[in-house]
């Protein structure tokens, strides 16, 4: 009985392969797989370069706020000089020294030495004021006041111009206490691009989903342009004894087999053709930086998904046009 | 043997299955050119004026694609301008991108007088936009729903372009239109520290006029010809502006500093466009022969009538050109609507797909010719 199967299994084959259909399925399964596998490699390749900038952002430090590190009390307060009045935060540190060689900050005047009772202005907040070391402000905080007398200026790295760092005690109690510490990396390279990363690697997915979706009526249409070629072996086949359910599950198994052969070609043909457009662009004097070199899930997935939908068209379709299950 | 033995000849089943694949792989294509036109048009959409109607605005950029790393000089650009006639104002932008819980923003910096007039804004909640205020930030009504934050709140925020975290307090939610609602509004100045320029440095110079001669005139200064500014034109030009010599090697190195930029001419995205349509129109062919092959049986009836098998094919193609015609109008108007509902995200962005009739109109030409291909290769005389 096995031999008999076996031979029906091998005779729908033989119809399939001298059906010239090999092209129908080509069109159907391949074609859609390997634009899918296309986008899968292009956002490899995008990744790849992700990677790389993620690595060179990693040679860099970069301070962030953290559970615990160098502690920092920040406080929003307003300064006021003459009429003018800015609203501008004021770190208080302990240590002044080594919050400045943290946040890469110098002092570029001082009244010196730069004593226990700093009170360092940005070099921005100074050129608007035109002050200068000595200068006398008013610091209101909360509808109290102080006046403090600059004793620095300071000019540093982004925010650190437009701050005043102190380590007087005064501003303490108004204080909500931060801790910054150093890290390896910028974390907002880092963040930036995995989140723009996230955000493309979600579209193309859709569009790999939607493409895949698109083809489910020219693979129906395929399936049944092939499966009616089989009418006259069906009607062979039934007159020697076979049963509907065997023929339908040799048909299915058969199709199975050929829908992953072909959804392997259409990867095998998405990998061909991306490759063969970098050549061209390295033939027309534009290097690609990056390879890619693997077919990530993003091709797997959907190619899994597409196979899975040719063996349900397939046991609709035979079900349809020869009964049977 | 008249048009109505030929019109019995078509099976409702057939028609309806190909006007279904066609309708679908037509949904498609205009899906995917809606989503690589919102893309390719996504930092257009940030960096344009759109509220002001009835003003001539030149916008002077420095960048390729990304406005994010645009770099202008404020002399270079007040030295353009000085003396033009008509220039009611010049507005200074940061427009940059930053990082803040696990999330990219648009960071945009500029005068809050200047915000009011190119977005007539209002407050929803907290205080106005305040220049002097330089641990301020306001939030956009959505990217404020987004974060959770609310007036009052600390927000810690990373730049790219500096080493140090800003620390900066939610002074206001504001209300002004697309695409402001979904960005972060800093005073110019930290913007500068934040993007890391100086403070004669911006990322964008926008330029009010009042008269179309003004603009001719400043585009002329500017050398652009604004009949057809290409993406090259603006790149080159860019580097012009922030006052670096234009040497030969330049536009030799075009190509290249295109694509190291990411940057893509708008006929390098229809020629995309048009090799997607293609690669998925090729599946068409099947449609093509199935429009014979479920209707066989009647075409088999026709020819015993004595009706030619040419005569039934060429009837047949003017069918699958009426499909065809069919579907697309069905896929452009459905994926219009979709358009209107659906939108994506890009940092924070809601993104409107979009699509230029001008720019699809070849989509139904691959697919009805391998459509047309497919039905010619099915052979009914040997049947």
């Amino acid at each position: 009985m096995e031999v008999k199967n076996l031979g029906i299994l091998k005779t729908l084959f033989i119809v399939f392969a001298r059906g010239k259909q090999i092209s129908v399925l080509v069109l159907s399964i391949s074609i859609p797989i390997a634009l899918v596998t296309s986008i899968a490699l292009a956002l490899s390749a995008s990744q790849q370069q992700v990677q790389l900038l993620t690595d060179i952002a990693l040679q860099n430090a970069s301070v962030v706020v953290s559970g615990n590190g160098f502690e920092v009390g920040v406080v929003d307060a307003v300064i006021v000089i003459g009429d003018q009045r800015v609203g501008i935060q004021i770190h208080v540190v302990r240590d002044f020294n080594a919050y400045a060689n943290l946040i890469n900050m110098r002092i570029v005047k001082s009244t010196k030495p730069v004593d226990k009772a700093v009170f360092s202005v940005g070099m921005e907040i100074a050129n608007r004021f035109k002050a200068g070391v000595n200068s006398i402000v008013l610091i209101c905080v909360n509808g109290s006041c102080f006046k403090s007398t600059i004793t620095a200026i300071h000019r540093g790295e982004g925010y650190a111009d437009y701050i005043v760092v102190t380590n007087s005690t005064a501003f303490l109690s108004y204080s909500k206490t931060m801790c910054f510490s150093k890290k390896e990396g910028s974390v907002a390279v880092t963040g930036i691009l995995n989140s723009l990363n996230r955000d493309i690697s979600l579209l193309v997915q859709l569009l790999a989903l939607i493409s895949i979706a698109a083809y489910t009526p020219i693979l129906y249409l395929s399936i049944n342009r092939v499966l009616n070629d089989y009418g006259d072996v069906i009607e062979v086949f039934k007159s020697v004894g076979a049963t509907s359910r065997v023929i339908c599950t040799y048909f299915l198994l058969l199709f199975v087999v050929l829908s992953m052969i072909f959804v392997l070609y259409g990867i095998a043909l998405g990998v061909v053709v991306v490759h063969i457009g970098i050549w061209l662009l390295r033939f027309f004097g534009i290097a690609m930086l990056f390879k890619p070199t693997t077919v990530s899930e993003l091709a797997i997935v959907p190619s899994a998904l597409y196979a899975i939908l040719c063996a349900i068209v397939t046991a609709v379709s035979v079900k349809r046009l020869y009964g049977g299950f | 043997m008249g048009l109505a033995s030929l019109i019995k000849i078509v099976r409702p089943r057939a028609i309806a299955l190909t006007l279904a694949t066609l309708f679908t792989i037509y949904l498609l294509l205009t899906l995917f050119t809606g989503l690589v036109t919102a893309v390719y048009s996504f930092y257009d959409s940030i960096v344009s004026v759109s509220a002001l109607q009835d003003k001539f605005v030149f916008i002077v950029s420095s960048y390729a694609l990304s406005p994010f790393t645009s770099v202008v000089s404020v002399n270079s650009v007040e030295n353009a301008v000085k003396g033009l006639h008509g220039v009611e104002k010049t507005v200074y932008e940061v427009i940059t991108i930053g990082y803040i819980d696990g999330r990219a923003v648009v960071v945009r910096a500029l005068n809050s007088s200047a915000f009011k007039e190119l977005t007539g804004y209002s407050v929803i909640d907290g205080s106005e936009i305040d220049d002097n205020c330089f641990y301020c930030a306001w939030l956009g009504y959505n990217l404020a729903k987004k974060l959770g934050v609310s007036v009052g709140n600390r927000i810690t925020l990373y730049s790219p372009f500096t080493s140090t975290p800003f620390i900066l307090r939610v002074s206001g939610v504001i209300s002004a239109g697309k695409p402001y609602d979904n960005e972060l509004i800093i005073p110019l100045g930290v913007g500068q520290a934040f993007r890391g320029l100086s403070r004669s440095q911006v990322s964008i110079a926008v330029v009010l006029l009042s008269s179309r001669q003004s603009y001719l005139e400043l585009a002329k200064r500017f050398e652009v010809d604004v009949e057809k500014v290409s993406l090259a034109e603006r790149v080159i030009l860019s580097l012009r502006y922030v006052g670096r010599r234009v040497e030969l090697r330049t536009y030799n190195d075009f190509s290249s500093m295109l694509f190291s930029r990411l940057g893509l001419p708008k006929e390098t995205l229809m020629l995309i466009l048009v090799s997607i349509s293609i690669i998925l129109s090729l599946g068409l062919y099947i449609v093509g022969q199935a429009l014979v092959t479920l209707n066989m049986t009647n075409i088999l009836i026709a020819y015993e009538l004595g009706v030619p098998v040419k005569k039934t094919k060429v009837f047949l193609a003017l069918v699958a050109i009426l499909c065809s015609l069919a579907s697309y109008a069905m896929a452009l108007a459905l994926a219009k609507v979709l358009f209107s509902l659906v939108s994506i995200e890009l940092l924070e962005h809601e993104v409107k797909l979009s699509i230029a009739e001008k720019d699809v109109w070849f989509l139904p030409v691959p697919a009805s010719l391998f459509t047309l291909i497919g039905l010619a290769m099915v052979r009914i005389d040997e049947q």
